[in-house]
């Protein structure tokens, strides 16, 4: 049971959550001397990090996430630091190990203060790499991430991680209404739609448009001309498919409603758009929050460069002449708030 | 593994969580928790709640006269039983702490008439369980009491077949409007025994479950 829907909602479901074993776990032989590796306990992630740790002789603390992922539950407010100092403290780590240091995976820095987690446990918080894989070479390099691995790739391999896990309940809610009303244009539909996904997700870095809905509305453009153009050659009959094309548009807004936010690094479509409608607190499900842009108090910026050591993205560049940092590439911020909850000096904030 | 939008949705998702539990255990959430706090609480009592979420079971107590307090893990429920508390005129009577259960370890001794906790075991894991049971014991006064009110897995296989298959729909419906979901619990009152209480009642609904369950430390 806990083995099929472990697979289901890693491949299949990845929205929903799914929550594997929490607490301490020896990876190899580890010794009180062993680095601790802190995760989220969402199963799919729990996997991949004992997959990468593979060789090592380490400890793996998997804190209560409610089943959610690392960056999902940081942003969502679930992965806070009471949830690290819990883990901490329940698996009784100061007993096991006889330094007093953990390292966090870097995206849990939009939630975890690491901070908090010194004061109540006296562990030291440190963050780690973006991805698991990366433990390895940052441990052997003394603890230390070289750029990449501070990093989220949001490039094509992300894409294909994500195709089939963003899409099928897209797909299959598509599918149960067109079994239902329309059985005779299933195959079409799930030709059509996953074609449609295709095109996008692989193709998403050289298809024009600012918008991931601007993106869908080009791919579906040139795909609908490209059919009418071989109607016209083939059959002289250059709408002999029009329903086919209409239905190629709507599939393509349908697979591109999120992909902004889904399978790349920029705020997404959907949700600007509830906001520009007006629906700031649809059902709540759009909350008073803001889509907040990130601002810095020059007076406050102590020159740490926390801010760019943690941003996964690369907003933020060496500091000026006053020792103040700057913004290097500041229009790639998509507003995960790592560098707000880590400045330690409170200079940076989101807002609008 | 990233959805902007998906992570705006879970951030707002304590203000959908009453509606959650109560669209998940079909409304018996709520008489658990009215039968809870009306069997356990009474006028003075010092009441801790574990996890209190958005703080309606902590309201009812101090209804009754009690002093509470109600700790939780999460700050935006947190945020949540906050306004509820003042908008029922309670501030002076409810407190409320944003910890996990590992901060239970800074409460005093023999400090309390009643440890109560609802749909909060079923989101620990075994240890946390023990944990918390463990500093539950230690903050009671002698002949003080606990009381847990949780989604428990039915006993038997064929039970637990119907329970899994009636439940799944409701669960995934659920999940979607809210992103709330529970997890059940198993072996609760052996756990309860094994951190030094006396177990006084255990009921469970039909199917097992949901399971409430009333414990002494013997005095």
């Amino acid at each position: 049971m806990t083995t099929v829907s472990a697979w289901l909602v890693a491949h299949l479901f990845r929205w929903l959550p799914h929550a594997s074993p929490t607490g301490l776990v020896a990876v190899g032989n580890p010794d009180r001397s062993s680095p601790v590796i802190v995760t989220a306990d969402f199963t799919l992630t729990v996997e991949r990090v004992k997959r990468a740790l593979e060789g090592l002789d380490v400890w793996l603390l998997v804190a209560n996430t409610d089943g959610i992922n690392v960056w999902c539950a940081a942003g969502g407010g679930i992965f806070t630091a009471q949830r690290v100092i819990d883990a901490i403290k329940v698996s009784a780590l100061e007993r096991k190990v006889d330094h007093r240091q953990v390292i966090l995976p870097a995206l849990a820095a939009p939630g975890v203060d690491p901070r908090l987690v010194k004061e109540e446990t006296g562990f030291r918080a440190r963050f780690g790499p973006v991805y698991a894989r990366d433990i390895p070479a940052y441990l052997a390099a003394g603890k230390k991430n070289t750029e990449a691995m501070r990093r989220f790739d949001f490039g094509l391999g992300h894409r294909l991680d994500m195709f089939l896990s963003m899409n099928f309940p897209i797909y299959l809610g598509g599918a149960v209404v067109m079994a239902v009303v329309a059985r005779q244009y299933l195959p079409g539909y799930t030709a059509l739609y996953w074609g449609a996904v295709a095109f996008l997700y692989i193709l998403l870095d050289l298809i024009p448009g600012r918008t991931g809905w601007s993106q869908a509305f080009f791919s579906a453009a040139a795909v609908v001309a490209a059919w009418v153009a071989v109607d016209w050659l083939r059959l002289a009959d250059p709408l002999a498919h029009w329903g086919w094309q209409l239905a190629t548009f709507a599939v393509f807004f349908a697979a591109g409603f999120d992909i902004a936010g889904t399978a790349s690094a920029r705020r997404s479509d959907a949700e600007l758009m509830m906001h520009r409608l007006g629906f700031s607190s649809l059902g709540s499900i759009f909350s008073e929050k803001e889509l907040g842009e990130i601002h810095l108090d020059r007076e406050l910026c102590q020159g740490c460069s926390t801010c760019f050591e943690i941003c996964p993205v690369g907003v933020y560049g060496a500091l000026d002449k006053d020792r103040k940092t700057t913004f290097a590439a500041r229009d790639v911020c998509f507003a995960c708030g790592a560098c707000g909850m880590q400045c330690p000096s409170g200079a940076l904030s989101l807002s609008h | 593994m990233f959805s902007y939008i998906w992570m705006k949705i879970l951030e707002t998702q304590p203000r959908r969580y009453d509606l959650g539990i109560s669209m998940l255990s079909l409304g018996a959430s709520e008489l658990m928790k009215n039968r809870l706090v009306g069997e356990n609480v009474h006028a003075g009592d010092r009441v801790l709640e574990i996890g209190c979420g958005t703080g309606t079971m902590a309201i009812q107590a101090a209804l009754r006269g009690a002093r509470v307090l109600g700790f939780d893990i999460s700050p935006p429920m947190l945020d949540v039983a906050k306004e509820k508390v003042d908008a029922a005129g309670l501030l002076e009577k409810v407190e409320l702490v944003e910890m996990g259960i590992s901060g239970m370890d800074k409460l005093a001794d023999d400090e309390f008439d009643l440890v109560m906790s609802t749909l909060v075991f079923s989101e620990l894991s075994h240890d946390e369980r023990v944990y918390a049971l463990d500093h539950a014991f230690r903050v009671l006064r002698r002949g003080g009491r606990l009381a847990i009110g949780d989604e428990a897995m039915p006993r038997g296989c064929w039970k637990r077949l119907l329970y899994r298959a009636l439940r799944l729909p409701l669960l995934l419906v659920t999940f979607a409007v809210t992103q709330t979901t529970t997890r059940a619990v198993e072996g609760l009152a052996d756990l309860v025994s094994q951190a030094g209480f006396d177990i006084e009642s255990e009921v469970r609904g039909r199917l097992d479950s949901p399971v409430y369950l009333t414990a002494v430390k013997e005095v």
